[in-house]
């Protein structure tokens, strides 16, 4: 029954002197802080009870597989397989929906929503778990010019999940050495960028982006990652990531 | 289990309801100290079941119904005890995507929460969302600096309440992040967002002046801290004075013990934080002399010890 195990830390504030008056009041003397892990060993019924109907209405939708992971993807910076997974899934499919080459893929760092997916099967709960956002996928078209200070913005913020773009952050927080498919960056050149539309409207400081026309695909980047995993599920490919050096920092 | 109406004993007249009952009238002396918890959490994320048995990295962990029988045990070995939350209780889980909050709310007003503040991700569901599921909570939310005179929040929203606890008065004010580039703007609408160091530090006055507060806490929703000067809970026990106690959120930071910071007076203002997701539950023992004296001139704080324990 006594589940929790928790540290706890005792301080104690000692008066060294008082100013007395004749007034008297309350005034905190100790404090304790402790932190309890939260375990399911113990469950409230009642909660449980409440929540199961919700519960067994979504598990209809959300237990539904999608496809195996081959491997652990975790979320990290400046590169990550988690990161480079869904940028690679948003670069394929605004592909797909807009019939258009892609050159560069961009998603915020703080839009990926858990840590890791673990190796295994994924279901339409996981999708909702990364991107639980009703996130739409769109294309902007930016100059060269823009792409680059892009780039500038992702290395302040230590790098986010790119695809088809490649940059070193410098010492200096800014990016160098940028390459679009494998390409050094053409200032003068313009390339098209899929975005979530939240970024694309100068969400997560990006904005500069909002006054870049968008060119929409109706399509929610959630619904973009549940296709992609059935995809492959489907053409019996795996479902995997690796890291390739997308955003390092200089040596 | 809660409703509307012991909430609002609890906030007008706990002090009376809670000791006519225990105390044979008039003969009894005030007791000469009073203990209180502060259980909080922050950033659950519409974390509604445990993480599921696979989960890589919190394997079984969380959950509200676990989270509602910790309260529940803690409540009946602690005295009094009052139960915040820091903001973002929505978005993460298809609950918020086909439910919309009711669940969370609901879960939290089985739990008997006192007090929440709003945090970014609480706007998701848009103005009236939020709007209809502040009015579905049985506990209040204090937030301070969103202006929301020109929203359909004005009027549903506190700058401060004033809990009483036994003979304890205790102050909640609340604040919140800017929403500009964080949140998109038909979410949020014509919120205004204002300064927190000020609206906080006007809230504290009242709390610490007009109301005599025991114990000042402030639910935050700005972040524990940041590289740059952007306003975190650091900043704002820093620069501000009257606050004992902020209840942190939004970075999803997990502190291994409390911060203690100190603000422009000098005096100790201790920041914690408890991760996200409804992994952990911060709790915090209070315990309160009467003195002799209004001001401690002068103190110094010590370690004495530190230990794990079961409970």
């Amino acid at each position: 029954m006594m589940s929790s195990i928790y540290s706890k830390s005792w301080r104690v504030i000692v008066c060294a002197a008082l100013i007395t008056t004749a007034c008297k009041t309350y005034i905190p003397v100790t404090e304790q802080s402790a932190l309890v892990k939260i375990s399911a060993l113990e469950k409230d019924s009642a909660v449980v009870a409440y929540y199961r109907p919700f519960k067994d209405s979504l598990d209809k939708m959300m237990k539904v597989p999608l496809a195996e992971l081959s491997a652990d993807l975790t979320k990290q910076l400046p590169e990550s397989t988690l990161g480079n997974h869904l940028s690679d899934i948003l670069r394929k499919k605004a592909r797909d929906y807009t019939q258009q080459p892609i050159d560069v893929a961009i998603l915020n760092y703080g839009g990926i929503r858990v840590p890791s997916l673990a190796k295994g099967t994924l279901r339409v709960e996981h999708a909702y778990w990364v991107m639980p956002f009703d996130n739409y996928v769109v294309v902007q078209q930016l100059t060269g010019q823009q792409l680059r200070d892009f780039c500038d913005s992702m290395a302040m913020k230590k790098g986010w999940p790119v695809a088809g773009l490649q940059f070193i952050i410098a010492p200096n927080n800014t990016a160098v050495h940028i390459k679009v498919g494998g390409k050094p960056l053409d200032t003068s050149a313009t390339y098209n960028v899929a975005l979530n539309d939240y970024v694309a409207n100068g969400g997560d400081g990006m904005t500069f982006l909002k006054n870049i026309p968008q060119r929409e695909t109706g399509k929610l980047f959630r619904d973009a990652i549940i296709e992609y995993w059935q995809e492959q599920a489907a053409a019996h490919q795996p479902v995997q990531a690796i890291l390739e050096n997308r955003i390092s920092y200089a040596q | 289990m809660r409703n509307r109406r012991t909430f609002i004993k609890e906030m007008l007249a706990g002090a009376l309801v809670a000791h006519t009952a225990g105390f044979p009238a008039l003969v009894q002396a005030a007791p000469a100290s009073e203990l209180l918890t502060i259980l909080h959490t922050n950033d659950v994320h519409s974390r509604i079941e445990p993480f599921p048995e696979d989960d890589k990295k919190y394997p079984g962990m969380g959950g509200a119904a676990p989270r509602a029988a910790l309260i529940e045990k803690l409540r009946r070995h602690k005295e009094q005890v009052l139960l915040l939350d820091a903001g973002d209780i929505f978005q993460g889980t298809p609950y918020f995507n086909f439910f919309h909050g009711d669940v969370e709310i609901d879960v939290m007003n089985q739990m008997g929460y006192n007090a929440a503040t709003i945090g970014n991700h609480d706007f998701d569901g848009g103005m009236d969302n939020l709007a209809r599921q502040i009015g579905r909570a049985n506990f209040p939310f204090v937030n301070c600096n969103y202006d929301f005179s020109n929203t359909m929040l004005a009027g549903k929203v506190h700058p401060y309440v004033v809990i009483k606890k036994g003979r304890l008065k205790i102050g909640i004010t609340g604040c919140g992040v800017e929403l500009e580039g964080l949140v998109p703007e038909p979410l949020y609408g014509k919120t205004k967002y204002l300064s927190p160091v000020e609206c906080v530090q006007q809230q504290v006055d009242i709390l610490r002046g007009k109301h005599q507060c025991h114990l000042v806490i402030c639910l935050s929703h700005l972040g524990y801290q940041y590289d740059s000067a952007k306003v975190s809970d650091k900043v704002l026990a820093q620069q501000t004075h009257g606050i004992d106690v902020i209840i942190g959120g939004h970075t999803h930071t997990f502190l291994e013990q409390p911060f203690i910071a100190k603000n422009n007076k000098g005096k100790e203002v201790l920041i914690n934080q408890v991760g996200w997701a409804g992994l952990q539950l911060g709790v915090l023992d209070y315990k309160f002399e009467k003195k002799s004296g209004k001001k401690i001139a002068n103190y110094q704080t010590v370690i004495v010890d530190k230990k794990s324990i079961a409970i």
